[in-house]
């Protein structure tokens, strides 16, 4: 269930190399990147300015 | 006119205490005192045979498909083992009260090991230990997806661990209580569905007994094999 795929058959280039679903320094590199992703857009989101605009124009 | 004590059936769950004094202290270091120290005798007595056999049976079995990093747990394995069997075991005698039903225990049992399943596998294989985070071969626009459950199935192993043993053990002594309950009170009524409902007690005291003997197996394995995946 441990087993440490070699990947020696998958021949990947460009972006594939780094990010794919079969060595398991592409997989790690793919979690790492969801991780990160989810960490960009919560961020984003608690960053973000709340709109002021439309309350001064109001008033 | 029958008179009961009994006010809820949730009572037997409540954690004893006595003057101020927690005894569930003493309840937990009762299976201590049921294993007796070998002596330097190669032959002791039979019950200590069986004893020992049985501890070495069954950590040899358990480290079976761990690797020589993960013999060094062979006596948290064993001793947390012996533990939750005998509180388990104990806990089925009538009026005992079961440390086990108690989820603050199970979780305090789970949550560390787990975590220290988990520290392990990330300091010693990082990348082994996040790659499988992403179950190999996913199709690419799954990746997040995969990548968010499997992280979500990480973090509610220990939650698991902890409910299943005190959800098992809670729901056997309930189901006793009840249906002891019933017999007693249908015995005046209807004594043949008394006899009938004490039938159905005994089946279910010895299925309690195989539950609470499986728990604590599948709580030690399920340790043991999250170890695998990390060590």
């Amino acid at each position: 269930m441990g087993g440490h795929d070699a990947g020696s058959q998958h021949q990947f280039t460009g972006i594939a190399k780094y990010f794919n679903a079969y060595t398991i320094t592409g997989r790690r590199n793919c979690v790492l990147l969801t991780y990160a992703s989810l960490l960009g857009i919560g961020l984003f989101f608690k960053l973000k300015p709340k709109k002021q605009a439309a309350v001064a124009e109001k008033s | 006119l029958v008179l009961t004590l009994v006010l809820s059936f949730f009572d037997q769950f409540l954690s004893p205490t006595f003057l101020g004094i927690p005894l569930i202290a003493v309840a937990l270091a009762l299976p201590w005192v049921m294993f007796p120290a070998l002596p330097s005798q190669w032959l002791p007595n039979r019950q200590l045979l069986l004893q020992s056999w049985f501890i070495n049976r069954f950590t040899q079995q358990l480290l079976l498909p761990l690797n020589t990093g993960g013999h060094k747990w062979a006596l948290l394995f064993a001793s947390l083992m012996l533990f939750l069997i005998t509180l388990n075991m104990l806990g089925l005698l009538p009026y005992t009260f079961t440390p086990t039903t108690q989820l603050s225990l199970n979780l305090g049992l789970a949550v560390p090991l787990w975590l220290a399943t988990v520290i392990i596998g990330l300091r010693n294989q990082t990348t082994v230990a996040l790659g499988h985070l992403l179950p190999e071969g996913t199709p690419t626009p799954l990746i997040p997806v995969l990548v968010i459950i499997e992280t979500i199935s990480l973090f509610i192993r220990p939650l698991a661990l902890g409910v299943r043993l005190t959800a098992n053990l809670t729901a056997g002594h309930l189901l006793i209580q009840l249906i002891a309950t019933a017999a007693f009170v249908l015995l005046p009524l209807m004594p043949a569905v008394a006899a009938l409902t004490a039938v159905l007690l005994l089946l279910l005291t010895l299925l309690e007994v195989a539950v609470a003997m499986i728990q604590a197996y599948v709580f030690v394995l399920l340790l043991s094999l999250y170890l695998q995946e990390n060590i």
